[in-house]
């Protein structure tokens, strides 16, 4: 049986200055509640500059998710909310709604690499 | 080669009149000029989205024999009243950037979709570069073609056609769906969660089985 393959879904977005705290949080509230119903696992939050919030710079704020194979990669991402409708729209509010608080967002999809450590 | 391709979605009290509405385009078609090539056919039953049901398909000559067709007596008299008050969705489009298979395919499979108008454009190449490294990467697909839109008709407009053909519905639903190629880079264009989700929601992915094939 083919061993199922760990995804690992990274955000990361640079917060403006003096607005950390409230970008995490926002996120903390309002997108990682719906996410873990989507089968995410929220495996460590880091930060740059690291520990404190510098408010007179920009800081970059990492969440790294997982998921269980391609299954549930497609999950969390044809997910559909209680009354069957699409979620995505709700993933497109949220985003939206944290655009002036940040200079800008990225997310990436990485695995292992192959071959031994 | 200029393809003009319609999916009909019709009304719930005319859904039992498919077979007849296709026999009849089908008779219509070869009273239309410049027409090269002609599919219709029942829209698959698996892995279809907002996609009706019938596909018609027609290659002509040029664009301009495809405007010729719908300005044709047979047009008026044999294909609109099959027509009247079924929604239509329809592209017209240059078939250019393309590969044809080795004609064993059984499936056809066309993602329609649209990028919003204020797409950054380098998104939108990024977007084309991207979607063809599935042609590369997925190889259950044995025939593609992506290809932009000259026109198109319907509720919203359409930019996009990626046709591909397979063997069977699994090389869609399997290979296409799990390679990291698909996932963890061209999807990010679909998706809201992305920074650069580009693309409309609003997709029409439509399949159909066939016997011969459609991209040449």
């Amino acid at each position: 049986m083919a061993k199922t393959l760990k995804i690992r879904i990274l955000d990361e977005i640079e917060a403006k200055p003096g607005l950390a705290a409230q970008v995490r949080d926002a996120y903390r509230a309002e997108y990682a509640p719906a996410a873990k119903a989507r089968g995410m696992k929220l495996e460590a939050q880091w930060q740059s500059p690291p520990a404190i919030d510098i408010d007179e710079l920009p800081t970059t704020l990492f969440f790294l998710w997982s998921v269980k194979g391609e299954a549930g990669w497609w999950k969390q991402r044809l997910s559909r909310k209680k009354d069957g409708s699409d979620e995505r729209e709700d993933k497109l509010a949220f985003w939206q709604g944290l655009a002036p608080l940040i200079n800008g967002r990225r997310r990436r999809m990485l695995t292992d690499q192959p071959g031994e450590n | 080669m200029f393809v003009s391709l319609r999916i009909l979605t019709l009304p719930d009290d005319r859904v039992g009149t498919r077979e007849t509405i296709m026999v009849g385009l089908r008779a219509a078609v070869s009273r239309l000029p410049g027409v090269v090539e002609n599919l219709v056919t029942r829209v698959h039953t698996e892995a279809t989205i907002n996609a009706g049901h019938i596909v018609w398909r027609m290659v002509h000559e040029s664009e301009a024999a495809a405007n010729t067709a719908m300005l044709a007596p047979a047009w008026r008299s044999a294909v609109l009243p099959l027509i009247e008050g079924v929604e239509i969705t329809g592209v017209g489009y240059r078939m250019t950037r393309k590969a044809a298979g080795d004609g064993t395919a059984k499936i056809w499979r066309g993602l329609l979709f649209s990028c919003f108008a204020d797409a950054d454009p380098a998104l939108v190449r990024e977007l084309e570069e991207r979607t063809l490294l599935l042609a590369k990467y997925v190889p259950e697909i044995h025939a593609w073609g992506l290809n932009r839109a000259a026109w198109s008709e319907g509720r919203k407009p359409i930019h996009y056609i990626w046709e591909q053909e397979y063997d069977d519905v699994a090389g869609l639903t399997g290979p296409y769906m799990d390679t990291p190629v698909h996932w963890g880079v061209v999807d990010a264009y679909f998706d809201a969660d992305c920074s650069e989700f580009i693309v409309d929601p609003h997709l029409v992915q439509v399949v159909a089985a066939i016997d011969e094939p459609v991209i040449r």
